[in-house]
């Protein structure tokens, strides 16, 4: 599994992003992969476009990856800010999806095993 | 831990068969950029690709019929989750479940946005050095009053009103 992380800065010019937008429509409709779980976050702060970014996973390796990502990434309006793009096992995956760094396989909810 | 707090998140499903035009995503870029400041508080939408077709063949979410699962959403292909967490985040200790946007917090910004939207507001809650605290507290006098209901009703309507080219288009969550 391939976990992805991508922020950009946010364009200035609204209909950059709505330009980018729409391609991601197209992209989702007909040119994501089944392996490809990705999601675009847009967000305000304090009058202004704050967060812009892509992330997710890919349920194959890297190589695989960058290439079904490349359409998208073909289109980006603006520059990269940050990237991250980490090969994981499927439970390491799992993982980090979650946030926590736990993952609770016994069955047993987690706040019951661990008293908390 | 959060001592006191809310948030409101409204989702959307666009169809596959009837996506968003350019200019509906013109509208949305458009509002999301004017979005005045909200005292401290941000918001974001969250825009997942779902479903669709690869190579001429539909993906697993929309491979079934609509009336074949317990989901009707399967022919979609995004979905929106537009949320705004209700929380100060003046008092960090209390919020940090919020603590979504590392950005420096101007007081005297008001809540202009949420205050033109209240006002039908009944019983609702005072936005009062940075925590919400129930009204009769402290002196509503210079502090913008905000509604628990009201929010999620106006929010809901600007965004709506911002994708309405296509609305027929959607489907609410």
């Amino acid at each position: 599994m391939t976990r992805f992380s991508f922020d950009f800065t946010p364009p200035s010019d609204p209909s950059q992003l709505a330009a980018f937008l729409a391609k991601f429509q197209d992209f989702a409709a007909t040119q994501a992969p089944p392996e490809l779980g990705i999601r675009i976050v847009v967000g305000g702060f304090a009058g202004a476009i704050a967060l812009y970014q892509a992330h997710g996973v890919f349920y194959g390796p890297r190589d695989a990856f960058e290439k079904a990502y490349a359409p998208l990434a073909a289109v980006a309006p603006t520059p990269l800010s940050s990237s991250t793009v980490v090969e994981l096992s499927y439970i390491d995956g799992v993982r980090a999806l979650d946030g926590s760094g736990e993952l609770n396989s016994t069955l047993v909810p987690l706040a019951v095993r661990t008293g908390s | 831990m959060l001592k006191r707090g809310s948030q409101y998140t409204k989702s959307l499903l666009v169809l596959a068969s009837q996506p968003l035009s350019l200019a509906t995503w013109n509208s949305f870029t458009n509002f999301s950029y004017s979005v005045p400041p909200l005292d401290g508080m941000g918001w974001f939408i969250e825009i997942d690709a779902f479903g669709g077709s690869y190579n001429d063949k539909r993906t697993a979410i929309p491979s079934l019929p609509d009336l074949d699962a317990a989901f009707n959403g399967r022919d979609s292909v995004l979905l929106l989750q537009l949320s705004v967490p209700l929380c100060s985040r003046f008092r960090t200790n209390e919020c940090k479940a919020d603590m979504l946007f590392p950005v420096p917090v101007q007081r005297t910004q008001g809540l202009p946005f949420l205050v033109a939207c209240s006002a039908g507001y009944r019983t609702g809650w005072v936005h009062s050095r940075g925590v919400l605290q129930q009204r009769g507290k402290r002196s509503l006098r210079t502090h913008a009053t905000l509604s628990k209901s009201c929010i999620p009703t106006c929010l809901c309507i600007i965004v709506l009103k911002a994708l309405q080219p296509a609305t027929h288009g959607e489907r609410s969550t």
